[in-house]
């Protein structure tokens, strides 16, 4: 029984220290990721591609991964010169999908579209900042 | 005998009875030993795996008698060929082997529409 | 005249059946980080797979035993209980996370959650397994998974560089992000190589009564079908390279896959996007279940056949009923489609040496297969997918800990 339990805290101490050891580069990737995913989102509901009940499912999802990378990013794992910028991109990430969520479930196009020129924008912002990261 | 080892088993009206799952031996002084029967149930094949899972089938056994299968024997003179399957000349139905298959058939599957 | 007509079938069924759940996102991982550089792992899936299911058509078709009676038979319960439990465990999360992949497709195209499809979706199947009978089961729902053809077109319109196409046919290494290149090359293989789909290959062959005359449709099925499906999910590859990596979309939520099609296709994209996702889904639902159903069955001796009434096979009916109805509450209990998705991949390429390993002792025993035992071309070939597996398995544990999410 006792080695047992040592088995499995070796398994599961690998795992730990794997799932909690996010580097900021990758989740700032992620959100990068997320920024592109509105902006095609907002795109293609502006045409009706895509249904309302999905593109307002994957937003809500977007907000909430988002904010996990808000919550995951510390101060202490970015570099000086970026420790103010990373958490404003990812801030103002959170409110561009609010912002595009709202203008689905109000069905207005104009906004949808203006909404994919900021994910547009911060997209390619958080592109940069990742560039940075990966330098340091 | 691993002519015989889990192949499968039909009755005389060609029914899957199951698989042969551990040989009897007889002991002979003198002589070598020899099948004289074979078994069907899940214990017999327990035994073959691993003293420990055998020890676990036969208390599951005994604990849960009704989910537990019982051991059927066929001795060899009642086999008829040995082949790809195993036939045997008496009737699989009765036996502990299928006693489940029947019981769900009557007792469950019957009962869901559309069986 | 039958003999043109079967093999058609048999290619149709292949390609519908080829797509599913795991070869979908895995395929879409890979194109959106990687854009073409792991098209060889579905090339070498592809290969292994067409490699089994001809095996395991050819063992059925010369000795009218499964893989799953050939197993037991040959190798005693000894050995046979290693691939029935790894068997039955591993397709089990695959079954679930097929059911989520339907459950998924409607979520999208209604709005509401998956995990209240899930029990539903698990009935449909039990009901089409109950009701129907093989040749339903297997042709039905790839028929209708030929809308999967969707990916082809769309492929094709966006005019990829074939020779870059090309050159991602062959191994290269990454020159980003290593332990997740692996990670994705080893899950498109376990995505590839569905231990369910060759078993449940041999026991169809066995259900409808093929023979030593059947042998060559047996090899057309298995390398043209099979050669398609590849195809299939090279194509969702290329799609994801030249959509979602420019735009530097990446899938962190399985219903991002949702955007593959609309900037080619359209609304009429997504509609068939959602479409192929359930059809494929459902159809390897019905199957896994049925191809977990047949092993136990087979290994331990019970009737087993999806052409004869439940009735008549009551261990076996029972045993699917609440296989599938349990990967049903999985799902409904809310597990992350993507990340069980990705894990029971993972868990399948690991597992793969427990069954690929015995084939090439089937497939040479004389006094099993006769003249039909392996060439040694088969034989050289199953080799290095025997190597490939045992290479996967050693490397799966630390790839999940590196490279899954």
């Amino acid at each position: 029984m006792k080695r047992c339990r040592r088995v499995i805290g070796w398994i599961t101490l690998p795992l730990l220290i794997a799932c909690g050891g996010n580097d900021p580069s990758a989740q700032v990737e992620r959100a990068g990721s997320w920024a592109a995913t509105t902006r095609e989102l907002a795109i293609e509901r502006r045409v009706g591609a895509i249904g309302r009940a999905y593109t307002s499912d994957m937003l809500d999802a977007g907000r909430r991964e988002v904010q996990k990378v808000a919550q995951s990013l510390k101060p202490s794992d970015l570099p000086e010169t970026l420790r103010a910028r990373v958490p404003a991109a990812v801030g103002r990430l959170d409110s561009v999908i609010a912002s595009t969520a709202s203008a689905v479930q109000r069905g207005d196009a104009v906004a949808l579209g203006a909404a994919a020129a900021d994910a547009n924008a911060l997209g390619d912002t958080l592109r940069i900042l990742r560039a940075a990261l990966r330098v340091k | 005998m691993h002519d015989l080892l889990d192949k499968v088993v039909l009755d005389e009206g060609r029914r899957n009875v199951g698989r042969v799952d551990g040989v009897v031996l007889e002991l002979r002084p003198g002589a070598a030993p020899v099948v004289s029967a074979f078994e069907i149930g899940g214990r017999v094949w327990a035994r073959r795996l691993h003293g420990r899972i055998a020890r676990w089938a036969v208390a599951f056994g005994r604990r849960w008698p009704a989910l537990g299968n019982g051991v059927t024997r066929f001795a060899m003179r009642d086999v008829r060929t040995i082949g790809i399957t195993v036939s045997v000349k008496r009737d699989g139905r009765p036996t502990p082997a299928l006693a489940w298959e029947n019981w769900l058939r009557e007792h469950v599957i019957s009962r869901i529409p559309g069986a | 005249m039958k003999r043109i007509l079967d093999l058609t079938l048999g290619i149709v069924t292949s390609i519908g059946g080829f797509l599913e759940a795991g070869s979908i996102i895995t395929a879409v991982q890979a194109g959106a980080v990687f854009g073409y550089k792991l098209l060889w792992t579905i090339a070498l899936g592809t290969l292994g797979l067409m490699l089994l299911v001809e095996q395991s058509g050819r063992l059925a078709a010369v000795t009218g035993r499964t893989v799953g009676d050939a197993l037991r038979e040959r190798f005693g319960i000894n050995f046979f209980i290693i691939p029935l439990v790894t068997g039955l465990l591993v397709s089990f999360l695959v079954l679930a996370s097929e059911i989520g992949g339907v459950s998924l497709a409607l979520q999208m195209a209604t709005g509401i959650s998956f995990q209240w499809w899930a029990m539903p979706v698990a009935f449909a199947g039990w009901f089409l397994l109950w009701k129907g009978n093989f040749g339903v089961v297997e042709k039905g729902s790839s028929l209708l998974g030929l809308v999967t053809i969707v990916f082809i077109v769309a492929a094709l319109k966006l005019h990829p560089d074939w020779g870059r196409v090309g050159a991602g046919l062959l191994p290269t290494s990454p020159d980003h992000d290593g332990p997740r290149y692996w990670y994705l090359a080893v899950s498109i293989i376990g995505a590839s190589i569905s231990p369910y789909l060759y078993m449940f290959y041999s026991s169809g062959a066995v259900e409808d009564g093929w023979g030593t005359d059947d042998l060559s449709t047996n090899k057309a099925t298995a390398v043209i079908g099979m050669s398609f499906g590849g195809v299939l999910s090279a194509a969702v590859l290329i799609i994801a390279a030249l959509v979602f990596l420019p735009r530097g979309i990446q899938v962190d939520r399985y219903e991002q896959a949702g955007l593959l099609l609309p900037p080619v296709l359209g609304h009429t994209g997504f509609v068939l996007f959602l479409a192929s996702l359930g059809i494929a889904c459902f159809g390897a639902t019905t199957e896994i279940t049925l191809a977990m159903a047949y092993l136990l069955a087979q290994g331990l001796g019970w009737d087993w056949s999806e052409n004869a009434k439940p009735k008549q096979n009551a261990r076996f009916s029972l045993m699917y009923t609440v296989t599938i109805l349990l990967a049903g509450v999985v799902m409904a209990a809310g597990i992350d489609p993507l990340k069980l998705t990705n894990f029971s991949m993972m868990l399948t390429a690991a597992s793969l040496p427990v069954t690929v390993i015995p084939m090439f002792v089937l497939m040479n025993d004389e006094a099993l297969v006769g003249e039909h035992r392996n060439r040694w071309f088969s034989n050289a070939a199953l080799g290095v997918l025997s190597i490939v597996t045992i290479v996967v398995l050693f490397s799966a544990v630390p790839l999940q800990i590196l490279g899954g999410s």
